[in-house]
């Protein structure tokens, strides 16, 4: 990873900020939106400039399910286990996508096409079971729609 | 200054002390896993409670935070208290089966096997060794990563971390005594942390005495050139 590349990223970011270490979820949502995910660097970076313990950082981004440390994939599967999704079989159908990417939930596939992730609750109750590839929603999901959503996106 | 009573004793607390450290003072009893007087209270163990009245109101409370104040009447043990500590005890005991300590407190309660499901975690979260590193060392080398069951203690990354300077403050501190350090070779070892650090012999008597990072932290600190390369017998 180029450090000055980083340097710039984390100081664009920041800026956008005010340096409020207040506001670290935002920084590292849009640091996460350049990177897809947070490297190492990223966050080494961020500690540093504002002088915060790389311990607290490192805290922050492994407390939320929504920043991930390790690279995604090019398309990031969310499967919804909110309550609703749940009782209407959204287990059933992450098993078959886990079935079908090779991967369990958490993982990204060796060529880094696809991220497997469950998320809870987006507030879509009435479509569930719920999936959603990158920004699109896909609702009333059944285990034999699972192969044929995959292909779509499949390179 | 101020006058209360714990379990029916008199006692008097000194400023800024909490039910805990009275009560500790005086020899009186009150379980407790996640408190050090060097360090803030945390209040993660939640063992500590007690009863307080105060006028006519009581309520529970937990004593390593809770500042001893005038007129307190402080109950260490109801059925109530007792009935929650012995719950907490079987679940650290789930968590961390094969702790001695926690063993010998279960014990010591009256708790035999839990009912859940046992895992085999050494680190109860109590958060000492964290607490430790960056209140009194100012190191913030330890920290935690992720939340709920996989929640851990670890250095970032889990990787060695250079702020660490394997000073042992953590090891002195953790009350299960899962932090092992190690001396070997001209290394001083802390497995847990992954962190190897080179050590220094004093100059006058030649024994090992700190490690490299610590002499160079002492002089941050303010200790003069000359008195960081003795042994504190030689300084
Ligand atoms: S390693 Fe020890 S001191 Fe640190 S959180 Fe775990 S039990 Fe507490
Ligand atoms: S439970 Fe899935 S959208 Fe609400
Ligand atoms: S000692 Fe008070 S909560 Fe742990």
């Amino acid at each position: 990873m180029a450090v000055e590349k980083v340097k710039e990223n984390v100081k664009e970011v920041l800026e956008r900020y005010g340096y409020n270490s207040a506001r670290m979820i935002e920084i590292l949502q849009d640091l996460q939106d350049i990177y897809s995910y947070l490297p190492k660097e990223v966050l080494e970076e961020v500690a540093n400039t504002l002088e915060l313990p790389l311990a607290r950082v490192y805290h922050i981004a492994t407390f939320f399910r929504a920043f991930s440390l390790l690279p995604r994939g090019k398309h990031v599967v969310q499967v919804c286990t909110g309550t609703a999704c749940h009782v209407k079989g959204a287990y059933r159908v992450l098993e078959r996508l886990s079935d079908v990417l090779g991967i369990p939930a958490g993982k990204t596939t060796k060529d880094l096409q696809f991220t497997l992730e469950t998320v809870n609750c987006v507030g879509a109750c009435a479509l569930g079971p719920l999936v959603i590839v990158d920004d699109k929603y896909y609702g009333h999901m059944t285990p034999s729609k699972v192969d044929s959503l995959i292909e779509e996106y499949r390179e | 200054m101020a006058e209360l009573t714990i379990d029916g004793k008199k006692v008097v607390s000194r400023p800024g002390e909490t039910i805990l450290q009275v009560a500790k003072r005086y020899g009186i009893k009150i379980p407790n896993l996640c408190h050090h007087d060097e360090v803030k209270p945390y209040t993660a163990c939640r063992l500590c409670l007690v009863e307080i009245k105060k006028g006519k109101r009581t309520k529970i409370v937990t004593s390593c935070d809770y500042p001893a104040e005038e007129g307190l009447e402080v109950k260490t043990s109801n059925e109530k208290i007792e009935k929650s500590r012995k719950m907490l005890m079987e679940l650290y005991l789930s968590r961390c089966p094969n702790l001695p300590v926690i063993q010998k407190m279960a014990e010591e309660m009256g708790v035999k096997e839990p009912r859940f499901e046992k895992e085999n975690e050494d680190c109860i979260l109590c958060g000492l060794c964290v607490r430790v590193c960056s209140e009194v060392v100012g190191r913030h080398a330890l920290g935690y990563e992720s939340r709920g069951p996989e929640r851990r203690v670890v250095p970032p990354f889990d990787e060695p971390n250079p702020l660490c300077i394997s000073c042992g403050a953590c090891t002195y501190v953790c009350p299960v005594d899962v932090i092992p350090i190690e001396e070997k070779d001209g290394y001083r070892i802390m497995e847990r942390w992954h962190k190897k650090s080179k050590l220094v012999a004093c100059e006058k008597c030649g024994k090992y005495f700190a490690t490299e990072e610590e002499i160079e932290w002492l002089k941050e600190m303010g200790l003069p050139e000359d008195k960081a390369k003795l042994c504190m017998d030689c300084r």
